[in-house]
């Protein structure tokens, strides 16, 4: 399904990443985990792959074609591009005629993810996870043969997030081929079948096999300690967090912990973007054993 | 025809585009309005001075914000694209709609003024309105392509406002640099100083050029853009 060879890209947009050289074979109809953080190129492969960053060395085809933007190929990027102007229900129709998908009704298609309240809604009024998620569910309801995720259960309200792995087993098995980014082993775990992890851009391991993947760099126990305004939101939305080991108050300052440091850090960002709150990060710690 | 749906509702739901229009309309049928209760002899060649040197432009500058959504002309399309659509159509639609509204609104608008204005050396009212409509349509449309240009080399603010500012500059004149802008064009043919000792209907015919020369490169530059 997706071919590459000696692929090089870089993007100065945030986040910047270099990627490169990889080369690696995907099948048709497997679910494929591109593991890393943003910084690790991850998201700037799954931007090659369909069509939206050319490569800068190397090739990329996709169904023996180079890699473009298509009918087939469903791009869910982290940041959602969607059309602000347009009602949630009116974009659904158009991405399916654009696609060329007999039109479903949007109530339907938004209740794989068990948001059909929002089919009403002006996309320029939806949050950042409302936005993911009606991008997700575009992405997991159209027809198209390769589906290309960005971090698929980040930031997205829990109700949806539970649903996502159901839905996308249920394409996987229909033969469509998966290929989404996760900085979670566990998000990985969950939702794919083989493993690639990236590390500053190169390509480290791959594997389908649990007991040869070895922590991440760094993934021995985490500690961040950080200064907010309006911490009192911020510490129930950190302790909402599953990825989160404990969250304690210490005096001004707020002591996190968590097993991965990419991990935690993404949580942590996500949690003060949900309760709005400015961060000052004081003091960073990694360690050997639990934290 | 989908692809097309973008944007028109960009335009048709743009609130501050709206405001400018009606404002700026507002601003030249005033002036219309003032010019016929003087009982100007020629109050029609005043009025629809100001609607070609200010309102016009401005007014399209505006829709053609409201059109790509304030963004370059192929970030414009992003969304589209990314489901599959073909980026050239996604471009075309955008310009096609986009152009093809600067018209109307700027033909109507054009309309309006002349016959408010209406002085009595003036040609006929009927024939003078048909033809700032015909006119200030054909303007509207090619001003509407050349800001698209802008947009399609430089993506967000600049490129349009760069263009708008050469327009300014280089149009006000008549040497030859003022035959490739609209406003010139637009001025001979209300009544005004020709560009380059330009005829009225070189003048039409430079204006419909203009339209598909900046609207050809617009689309084919926005194509080829990744997004």
């Amino acid at each position: 399904m997706i071919q590459v060879e000696g692929l090089t890209a870089r993007t100065s947009r945030a986040p910047r990443a270099q990627l490169g050289p990889v080369t690696f074979a995907l099948d048709k109809g497997g679910r494929y985990a591109l593991v890393g953080a943003p910084v690790d190129g991850v998201e700037l492969l799954l931007a090659v792959l369909a069509g939206s960053v050319p490569p800068r060395k190397g090739s990329v085809r996709v169904a023996g074609a180079p890699a473009a933007h298509g009918p087939s190929v469903a791009y869910a990027p982290f940041t959602p591009d969607l059309p602000g102007v347009l009602d949630v229900d009116d974009f659904l129709r158009l991405a399916s005629s654009i696609r060329g998908e007999p039109a479903a009704s949007a109530e339907e298609r938004l209740a794989v993810l068990g948001v059909a309240s929002l089919a009403r809604r002006r996309i320029g009024t939806l949050t950042f996870e409302e936005s993911r998620t009606v991008a997700l569910t575009e992405a997991l309801t159209s027809r198209a043969q390769l589906l290309l995720l960005a971090e698929p259960l980040a930031t997205l309200d829990p109700r949806a997030a539970a649903r996502v792995a159901p839905a996308l087993l249920a394409r996987a098995e229909s033969g469509v081929t998966i290929v989404l980014t996760t900085a979670s082993r566990e998000d990985a775990r969950a939702l794919c079948g083989e493993w690639l992890r990236f590390d500053r851009g190169k390509l480290t391991l791959r594997t389908t096999d649990e007991d040869e993947w070895s922590p991440l760099p760094g993934a021995h126990g985490a500690r961040l300690f950080i200064r907010s305004e309006g911490a009192r939101y911020l510490l129930a939305e950190l302790a909402a967090d599953p990825t989160i080991q404990t969250v304690r108050a210490e005096g001004v300052e707020l002591v996190v912990t968590g097993r991965d440091p990419v991990v935690l850090a993404t949580a942590v960002a996500t949690a003060a973007r949900r309760a709005n709150a400015e961060l000052d990060l004081l003091r960073f710690e990694s360690g050997e054993g639990e934290p | 025809m989908s692809v097309a749906r973008l944007p028109l509702l960009r335009l048709a739901r743009s609130r501050p585009t709206w405001v400018a229009t009606a404002g700026l309309s507002a601003l030249a049928l005033g002036a219309a309005w003032i010019q016929q209760h003087r009982t100007s002899i020629h109050g029609a060649d005043r009025a629809l001075d100001f609607y070609a040197t200010l309102a016009l432009p401005l007014v399209v500058y505006a829709l053609v914000a409201a059109g790509i959504g304030s963004a370059g002309l192929a970030s414009s399309g992003r969304p589209l694209v990314r489901l599959g659509a073909p980026p050239a159509r996604v471009a075309q639609a955008t310009v096609v709609v986009t152009m093809l509204t600067s018209a109307i609104v700027c033909g109507v608008l054009g309309a309006f003024v002349a016959g408010m204005a209406h002085g009595a050396e003036d040609p006929p009212r009927t024939l003078d309105v048909l033809h700032t409509f015909a006119f200030g349509a054909l303007a509207g449309g090619a001003y509407a392509a050349y800001f698209l240009l802008g947009a399609a080399l430089v993506a967000g603010f600049w490129g349009r406002a760069l263009f708008l500012a050469v327009d300014w500059i280089v149009g006000s004149g008549v040497g030859l640099g003022a035959a490739f802008m609209p406003r010139s064009h637009l001025r001979n043919l209300l009544g005004g100083e020709p560009p380059f000792e330009f005829l009225p209907w070189e003048s039409l015919a430079a204006l419909t050029a203009i339209a598909v020369v900046c609207a050809t490169l617009a689309v084919r530059r926005a194509a080829r853009v990744r997004t």
